[in-house]
């Protein structure tokens, strides 16, 4: 080869000496080795921090009984007694089952509802699809709380606008206060996410599948039961997991619609024993129920584990993807769509427009002649000087900014470990992250609550608790939102970038934050929108001083100040939907990912 | 002559491998400077292990690297993958969406240096670089707006803009059709020969490995079975497997039965006993051979000739019956049934031949390679 060479090498053969070794400063290996390593171990320790501390407290506290106080400290005593108590009384299997039945009931209603809507939008020819997906996913912007409260003006058994035309009409019924009652409000608040989880995999499911069978001889149910449903069970089954834990975490229609009617679940009673209207609370009963709602939260997610996490069985097949045909309903076609309509006005519509009704009447008694008459915009003009108010508001910003972002970093930091380290110890990050997800809303607000009741950080009874309490939380949607969105920006972007001599922090700030920044972008906003909505943490670790927009909502409704809740309602709906609505917006455009 | 790179007892076992064999075994070379160096391999043979040691992107267990002067990994150094004087192109062409064709080839020019490089100045080492790649009007695109092969030219015009000591290619053809991996290649090579730049390239592809490289290794389960160059490796390869990785071979068991003397070109005549019958073979290694040992030949298709007629005063011949005949353009590949075995035949396709037809089938000798076993 040295034939070739227009000269001759510059400088003669280097003699063959001893390797050059680098300096110390110069080795950036070994400091990139351990930013990586303190990257993970800073990760694990903010989350054992955020999640396996609450839960050590809850386990402990379970044992103890302390009649003057808190549990761990003077004057408490180890004791299996909560446990006897709670599996001693008759009133525990009520309760159980009341929350069983109520899980279950709101679970059928709004799979079978979303699974409908799902079909009719994704497979067949109803007319206006994109409108009807608008408005069947519009409604994730109204807050469960507030749902419960409209329907509790539309349906209560006195004054509830339904209730008068029902009685007028056919002599009957139907109260709110009921189980029924409350089945029927929590699946109205739960069709739209259900619906968002099952539709996408309904739609990128590859129609060759389909057609495969159909030509190999099957008929179109077969079909459905032997190709369509088995290809949608990993989807179905997660939504499924994922919407149980919902229907048993929260307190928003146990507490609107149950606590009048005196129907009691799992969720208020733990509550009720942390906020007792009158005497002293019962930490120790309420963390053992709280383990029991544990365990019926973590029960089906192992059965998932097992039959989704067995193998490759469910693996998305990759190749060239169709969109399945789809399915014409000939003369079934406007029917359908009304149907379809005629639902949305009355889950959707009709509350919203109650509530704007109860928003301009000096004290809401149902809707009639005179209430017509009555109409005012005071408490609109009105409401904005009480003190409360303008706090609550600046609170809720301050909580949604704070816990979206937070929420999102430690997401991001916690899924490229998860996604990009090869440890052997990764799956403890992996496992912590996911917990959260399967622990009850209320469970973590009463760990929390009773973990900085003992710990000396004077951050009880700020908004700050309500702070971590939301991280917890959510760090598991964040992580999974960002972990999906890494696995998909392939890790020779970034082997790319070192190899053009990039440092590790230039490639964090050249090519993984920009690849990622839209998943970011509507993690924080889907994490903010939740956090506003969240009734159940600001109420369990509620003071004085740290009203949000929810708990106020619901502490003006509680103290018999309807017009109020519903002047705030409004606000906080459109508020709610408009970030929404900016969802589905932000997440349109990712073409260039 | 230097030296470009060297490796030295390379071994890297992957975590969680188990017992698993180590990826990369024990694996040494040396590529001299502005030489064309390509690790060939089935997958799953250390190749590209071997390359990501080299790139700093995999942190071998033990061994030694040196780019140019520098070691950059041994027992007690490691230099980080940004550090390494390199530039690479890898399978999937790794080029950012979300930057433009001009910013994916100026991003190596940025990252020299902590302050921001003027774009005017970035302009004068870029611009040569797209022109050079025949890409000058798409430099305002987004990278995603690129054809596969477009692509893949960015990803090389961005590995050599910074002007690399080493240039490292991860099989940068495979994932292009048939008829862009056969410019690439053109490409590829007429570039690598103008700039100079010292080469190391892994793939699976004979054809690849053969038309490109100065020097090929053949790699097998974490070890270099055989270097050389194309042509030594194509005609006197020293094992089966390597026989069958750089090119279409029949290989054709039998016994040894009598080895004669070393000539003064270093060669011998050797007399295998097979199923087709005598098999003379000129044998150009130094492997041993003695009689009654058990051994392989190995002949390529296009090395074997076949007539219609008995050729006169001729050694190796054999008749055969042809089975099938495959047009591909550039001739005709057929099998051959000769006695209890079938062969790969290549011919021309001036003459024909048909199905059924009773052939002579001729091996020269010259084209014979012996394997021991």
């Amino acid at each position: 080869m040295t034939l070739l060479q227009d000269s001759p090498p510059s400088e003669p053969p280097a003699a063959p000496s001893r390797p050059r070794h680098l300096s110390l400063l110069d080795n950036i290996y070994a400091r990139r080795l351990r930013g990586r390593t303190v990257m993970a171990i800073l990760a694990i320790a903010v989350l054992l921090y955020l999640v396996g501390g609450p839960l050590f407290i809850l386990a402990t506290s379970t044992f103890q009984k302390n009649e003057f106080g808190l549990p761990l400290s003077a004057g408490s005593r180890w004791t299996t007694e909560n446990i006897q108590t709670v599996f001693g009384s008759s009133e525990t299997y009520h309760v159980l089952i009341t929350t069983l039945l109520f899980a279950l009931g709101s679970l059928i209603v709004a799979f079978i509802v979303a699974l409908s809507f799902s079909w009719l939008i994704e497979r067949t020819n109803i007319p206006c699809r994109n409108l009807l997906f608008v408005l069947v996913v519009a409604p994730s912007g109204m807050p469960l709380l507030i749902t419960s409260i409209s329907w509790s003006l539309l349906l209560n058994p006195t004054n509830g606008v339904i209730n008068q035309f029902l009685h007028a009409v056919l002599g009957i019924k139907f109260s709110a206060y009921s189980l029924p009652g409350m089945i029927l409000v929590q699946a109205f608040g739960m069709v739209p996410l259900t619906f968002l989880l099952i539709t996408g995999s309904l739609r990128s499911m590859n129609g060759v599948l389909e057609d495969a069978a159909d030509a190999s001889g099957a008929n179109r149910w077969r079909i459905v039961r032997k190709i369509t449903l088995p290809l949608l069970t990993p989807a179905l089954l997660g939504a499924l997991i994922y919407e149980f834990v919902n229907s048993v975490e929260n307190v928003d229609v146990p507490l609107v619609l149950g606590l009048p009617g005196h129907i009691t679940v799992l969720s208020t009673t733990i509550f009720n024993n942390t906020h007792p209207a009158t005497g002293l609370p019962d930490y120790g009963l309420s963390s053992t129920y709280g383990l029991l709602l544990l365990i019926l939260a973590l029960g089906p997610l192992i059965v998932y584990d097992r039959a989704i996490g067995s193998g490759g069985k469910y693996a998305t097949i990759t190749g060239r993807v169709r969109r399945p045909t789809r399915i014409d309903l000939g003369r079934w076609r406007i029917p359908m769509f009304i149907g379809a309509m005629s639902y949305i006005v009355v889950s959707f519509l009709l509350p919203l427009l109650i509530l704007i009704f109860a928003s301009v009447q000096p004290f809401y008694s149902g809707v009639n002649k005179a209430a017509f008459g009555k109409v005012t915009l005071n408490e609109w003009r009105n409401i904005w000087h009480t003190g409360s108010v303008g706090m609550a508001i600046k609170n809720t910003i301050l909580l949604g900014v704070v816990v979206s972002v937070g929420t999102m970093l430690l997401s991001v930091m916690i899924a490229w470990v998860i996604v990009r380290a090869r440890s052997r110890f990764i799956w403890i990050l992996d496992l912590l992250a996911f917990m959260p997800h399967a622990i009850p809303g209320v469970v973590i607000g009463l760990s929390v609550l009773l973990l900085y009741l003992m710990l000396p950080l004077p951050i009880y009874g700020t908004i700050w608790i309500i702070v971590i309490a939301q991280s917890t939380l959510y760090v598991s949607l964040g992580t999974r939102l960002m972990g999906a969105a890494i696995a998909q920006t392939q890790v020779v972007l970034e082997e790319a970038a070192a190899a053009s001599g990039a440092p590790m922090r230039r490639i964090w700030f050249r090519v993984i934050i920009p690849l990622i920044r839209p998943s970011f972008f509507n993690g924080a906003l889907l994490v903010f929108m939740a956090s506003m909505q969240n009734l159940t943490l600001p109420l369990m670790l509620s003071s004085p001083g740290n009203v949000v927009l929810s708990s106020l909502i619901w502490d003006r409704w509680n103290y018999g100040l309807p017009t109020q809740a519903a002047v705030l309602s409004v606000v906080m709906t459109a508020i709610t939907v408009t970030i929404a609505a900016l969802l589905r917006g932000g997440s349109g455009t990712r073409d260039t990912v | 002559m230097t030296t470009a790179i060297e490796v030295r007892n390379l071994h890297h076992r992957y975590r969680g491998a188990g017992d698993h064999p180590p990826a990369v075994g024990d694996v040494s070379f040396e590529v001299e400077e502005n030489q064309f160096f390509t690790l060939l391999g089935p997958s799953g043979c250390g190749k590209t292990t071997t390359l990501r040691c080299i790139a700093g992107l995999e942190k071998p267990d033990s061994g030694e690297i040196r780019l140019g002067e520098v070691v950059v990994v041994s027992d007690r150094t490691f230099v980080p993958t940004h550090r390494r004087d390199i530039g690479m192109v890898f399978q999937d062409y790794a080029v950012w969406p979300h930057m433009t064709v001009f910013e994916n080839v100026a991003f190596p020019l940025r990252m020299r240096s902590n302050r921001r490089v003027r774009t005017s100045e970035l302009r004068k080492k870029v611009m040569p670089m797209l022109e050079m790649m025949g890409m000058t009007q798409f430099e305002k695109r987004r990278a995603t707006q690129l054809s596969g092969g477009q692509q893949q030219r960015l990803s090389l015009a961005r590995a050599l803009v910074r002007e690399p000591e080493v240039l490292l290619l991860d099989e940068p053809l495979s994932s292009l059709d048939a008829r862009l991996r056969a410019q690439m290649r053109t490409e590829l090579r007429r570039v690598q020969r103008q700039l100079k730049v010292t080469t190391v390239f892994v793939t699976h592809d004979q054809i690849e490995a053969l038309s490109l490289s100065n020097e090929i290794a053949v790699m097998q389960d974490g070890n270099i079975v055989q270097q050389g160059r194309p042509r030594d490796l194509y005609f006197h390869p020293d094992s089966e497997f390597v026989g069958n990785l750089v090119g279409a071979a029949n290989l054709i068991t039998g016994v040894v039965h009598t080895v004669g003397d070393v000539d003064s070109d270093g060669i011998r005549r050797v007399e295998v006993a097979t199923d087709l019958g005598t098999v003379v073979c000129e044998d150009a290694s130094e492997q041993a051979l003695n009689t009654g040992m058990n051994c392989s030949v190995l002949v390529r298709p296009e090395a074997v000739l076949m007539h219609h007629s008995e050729p006169e005063q001729r050694e190796n011949i054999f008749v055969g019956r042809v089975d099938l005949g495959l047009f591909i353009g550039e001739g005709v590949e057929h099998e051959v049934t000769v006695g209890p075995i079938g062969l790969k035949i290549k011919v021309p396709t001036s003459v024909r031949f048909r199905r059924d037809d009773k052939v002579y089938v001729e091996i020269p000798s010259k084209s014979c390679v012996v394997f021991a076993q």
